[in-house]
């Protein structure tokens, strides 16, 4: 009898090897590996410059995930004036733990706002977002190389479901789905709020873990961003190296750039907005005149997509 | 280093040890590199205790997926998952699963039709199917949020299912006596590239 539901299906395809982890590791394997990782330690770093040593084992064969957790011990930078020839600092000499520190503050009081951000991510095409905070509601518009609109999407998330209502510029219709997403893991996990953002960007979460990674360098003057005098900070050493703006001021992020891993840069701009009606107006799809309602989505044409 | 912060690494390690180890198996290239990268997750998760969240799998997965990317970059070349699935295929057929002809033929159908998707659109697929996670610990592993991450499910769903049907209409016609049996697969590109999700 075959199985009619897509995980149904691909789930007897996977690997059978895959569940038959208690064969393939018995306990005894498992206590020694358990028994080695534990007598292994490193220093922890944590936010706000305290840091948890302790003695260094021998983990043979384990090692290579140094890289994985890799400390970047770094020194105190004075902000303001640091890029390039070195005049004397007239501001107190901060260090990335303050800067961090002050810009998950700043986060925690803007968890109200309306984040609008750009997101270029080097293939021509640029996503424009809208999004709450809270992570409840998300309006992207993306738009192709050509300045031709591609889709305005606005999705709506709840614990239950997700769902959307999607315009397809080339296709002159739109149409709307929702997908059953289950009970919400996040419900009274503290810390745990998914955001929705543009892949390839950073949410607010993931600037916050970010922060509290103790891998990113304070590099200093950032220059100015949108007007506005900012920080640098860098993540320089991972497959994938990102430079984080926050405003020097309100020290809310306000740029990321990374360097993909086939050496584009794929950069986001972030204002953030109060909740006021305008703003939130921002979060509301519109569907231009002409355009035919579909019953079901319309997968994107090759010719109309641009492809990968 | 107190007692009770060793206990909560250790139910950690024995709640999770299964999934991270049948999550790599699923996706390496041979058995002893998921039991590397497998070591490696907790290693990081001893390391970083006092980051990995309440609810732990999918930040234990998306450490995982790292370190079984940077095992195959320092090993041989990385495998595509078609190539991957194919070695599979073989040893499916001589184990203890439903091995009738029409199971076979189905499960070749569904092998094929994943083998013909992206990587991207295989992994956003095989982490519901396989790992059974939602959206939120698959978000987590992807390093994405939960809506990119239905957003972009709901995409790849609809190009497998489009592939899938596709090869079952091919089989069909090779089972009605027709000469060329071959797939033809219709399945359009992908929109718009999404990028790579944050490391």
């Amino acid at each position: 009898m075959r199985n009619s539901s897509w995980t149904g299906r691909l789930a007897a395809v996977r690997p059978a090897d895959a569940g038959r982890t208690r064969e393939l590791v018995d306990l005894a394997e498992r206590t020694r590996l358990l028994k080695s990782i534990t007598s292994a330690s490193v220093a922890v770093p944590k936010v706000g410059g305290r840091r948890r040593v302790a003695s260094v084992g021998v983990l043979s064969g384990l090692m290579a995930a140094a890289a994985c957790g890799a400390l970047v011990v770094t020194g105190a930078v004075p902000l303001g004036g640091v890029t390039g020839a070195g005049p004397a600092p007239t501001e107190p000499v901060h260090d990335v733990a303050y800067v961090a520190a002050r810009t998950v503050a700043a986060m925690d009081d803007a968890a109200h706002d309306v984040i609008h951000s750009k997101w270029v991510p080097g293939n021509g095409v640029t996503f424009e977002t809208w999004e709450l905070a809270d992570g409840s509601k998300n309006h992207s518009i993306s738009v192709q190389s050509d300045g031709r609109i591609y889709d305005d999407t606005v999705m709506v998330s709840s614990k239950e479901t997700v769902s959307a209502t999607v315009v397809s510029y080339p296709d002159h219709a739109w149409w709307t789905w929702s997908d059953p997403v289950g009970p919400d893991p996040c419900r009274g996990v503290p810390g745990c709020h998914p955001v929705p953002k543009a892949p390839g960007t950073l949410t607010p979460d993931e600037i916050r873990k970010q922060l509290a990674s103790g891998e990113l360098k304070l590099l200093g003057d950032g220059g100015s961003v949108d007007g506005q005098p900012t920080v640098r900070l860098t993540r320089p050493s991972s497959r994938r190296p990102l430079t984080l703006w926050v405003n020097a001021s309100t020290y809310l992020p306000v740029r990321v750039e990374i360097i993909n891993s086939d050496g584009t840069k794929s950069q986001s701009d972030y204002t953030w907005l109060p909740p006021t009606a305008d703003n939130l107006s921002q979060l509301e799809v519109k569907i231009p005149a002409g355009f035919a309602h579909s019953p079901k989505p319309i997968e994107p044409s090759p010719a109309a997509g641009g492809g990968k | 280093m107190p007692d009770d912060e060793h206990e909560r690494f250790e139910r950690l390690f024995h709640d999770h040890y299964d999934a991270v180890l049948g999550y790599a198996i699923a996706r390496a290239d041979h058995v002893d590199q998921a039991k590397d990268a497998a070591a490696q997750t907790f290693l990081v998760a001893w390391r970083r205790r006092h980051e990995v969240p309440a609810s732990a799998r999918g930040w234990l997965l998306a450490v995982t997926r790292r370190t079984l990317a940077d095992l195959r970059r320092s090993g041989e070349r990385q495998r595509s998952i078609g190539v991957r699935l194919a070695t599979h295929a073989e040893a499916d057929r001589t184990s203890s699963r439903d091995a009738t002809a029409e199971a076979v033929v189905e499960r070749d159908a569904v092998r094929m039709a994943l083998s013909s998707m992206t990587d991207s659109d295989a992994e956003l697929l095989t982490l519901v199917a396989w790992d059974r996670l939602n959206y939120i610990e698959a978000a987590k592993v992807l390093g994405c949020s939960r809506v990119s991450f239905a957003v972009r499910l709901h995409r790849a769903r609809s190009r497998f299912e489009a592939a899938l049907r596709s090869y079952e209409a091919s089989a069909e016609a090779g089972d009605a006596g027709e000469e060329d049996a071959r797939p033809l697969l219709t399945v359009p590109a992908s929109g718009i590239s999404w990028g790579e999700g944050i490391q």
